[in-house]
């Protein structure tokens, strides 16, 4: 089999999939030319600053769609700033690994965090450093067409 | 016949998917050849599904051949990026049958429905935020 049996199960049971209506940020990256577009809602605790609920909606292959659901349940519940140093390689070993043609995906649900916590940032008006720089729709795959 | 008979059963289905579209002509085609997009879902999901179904399928997309890329001769054929990633390639042969014929008609309707309410892309294009193009 192509995937562990982890990645199955968030594939074939998402975590937190759903739009969200009243989203304190709303996170996409990606893009439909390279095949995957995540796109993930946060809701924000104001008083603890820690994300009180989180949504994904995710076009793409199995990996896609699991690495999003295991990044939404990595996130669920914790500080913001936990959710920012939420690594790719963190939801890989949370997966229990990914083909190595398909860990661009990881780094997409890791991006799809960051860039919904930017929203809210920006939303909010609280600043942040350059650790908040989002994909450019310029991944390893898509680079150069 | 027999085989080009399940074929086109299976053609005439599968097109009955809200937002689908058989690549390449209806009439002038192998007789084992059946190629559809779907739009709003990415193939890959799709055969991941369709196997656990049962179904050995393949897609342009060839996600597990280790491209990424969706199939050139469905980009050539005019369709855009995020459709042609969603395409579905199934070959028949002398040994299938209607049973199994019936099998795919029956899975593949909800499995595309379930990718499409995860898929993003077919909450714009259901909320007119993007143009339907099939």
């Amino acid at each position: 089999m192509l995937y562990s049996e982890k990645v199955m199960d968030h594939f074939r049971n998402p975590r937190n999939v759903g739009k969200m209506d009243d989203a304190d940020g709303v996170g996409e990256v990606g893009n439909a030319k390279c095949g995957d577009i995540m796109r993930m809602y946060i809701k924000v605790d104001k008083d603890t600053q820690t994300i009180s609920d989180v949504k994904f909606n995710t076009f793409g292959c199995g990996s896609a769609i699991a690495t999003s659901s295991m990044a939404t349940e990595m996130i669920k519940g914790k500080p913001v700033k936990d959710a920012l140093a939420l690594s790719n390689k963190a939801v890989v070993e949370a997966l229990d690994g990914l083909p190595a043609h398909k860990l661009h995906c990881s780094v997409l649900a890791e991006q799809a965090v960051k860039a919904a916590v930017k929203d809210y940032y920006d939303k909010n008006g609280i600043t942040y450093g350059k650790e908040l720089n989002i994909c450019d729709h310029d991944c390893e795959h898509c680079a150069g067409e | 016949m027999k085989m080009t008979a399940l074929r086109d059963k299976l053609i005439d289905g599968l097109t009955k998917i809200p937002h689908s579209i058989l690549n390449g002509e209806r009439e002038r085609r192998l007789p084992g050849n059946v190629n559809l997009c779907f739009e709003g879902i990415e193939g890959e999901s799709l055969l991941l599904l369709l196997d656990q179904e049962g179904v050995c399928a393949s897609s342009g997309s060839a996600c597990t051949s280790g491209s990424l890329d969706p199939s050139h001769v469905l980009l050539a054929l005019g369709l855009p990026h995020e459709v042609a990633h969603g395409s579905l390639r199934l070959s028949l042969s002398e040994y299938n049958t209607a049973e199994e014929i019936d099998h795919i008609l029956a899975v593949t309707p909800g499995i595309v429905e379930y990718l499409r309410n995860i898929s993003p892309v077919w909450d714009e294009l259901e909320h007119g935020q993007r143009k339907h193009i099939i």
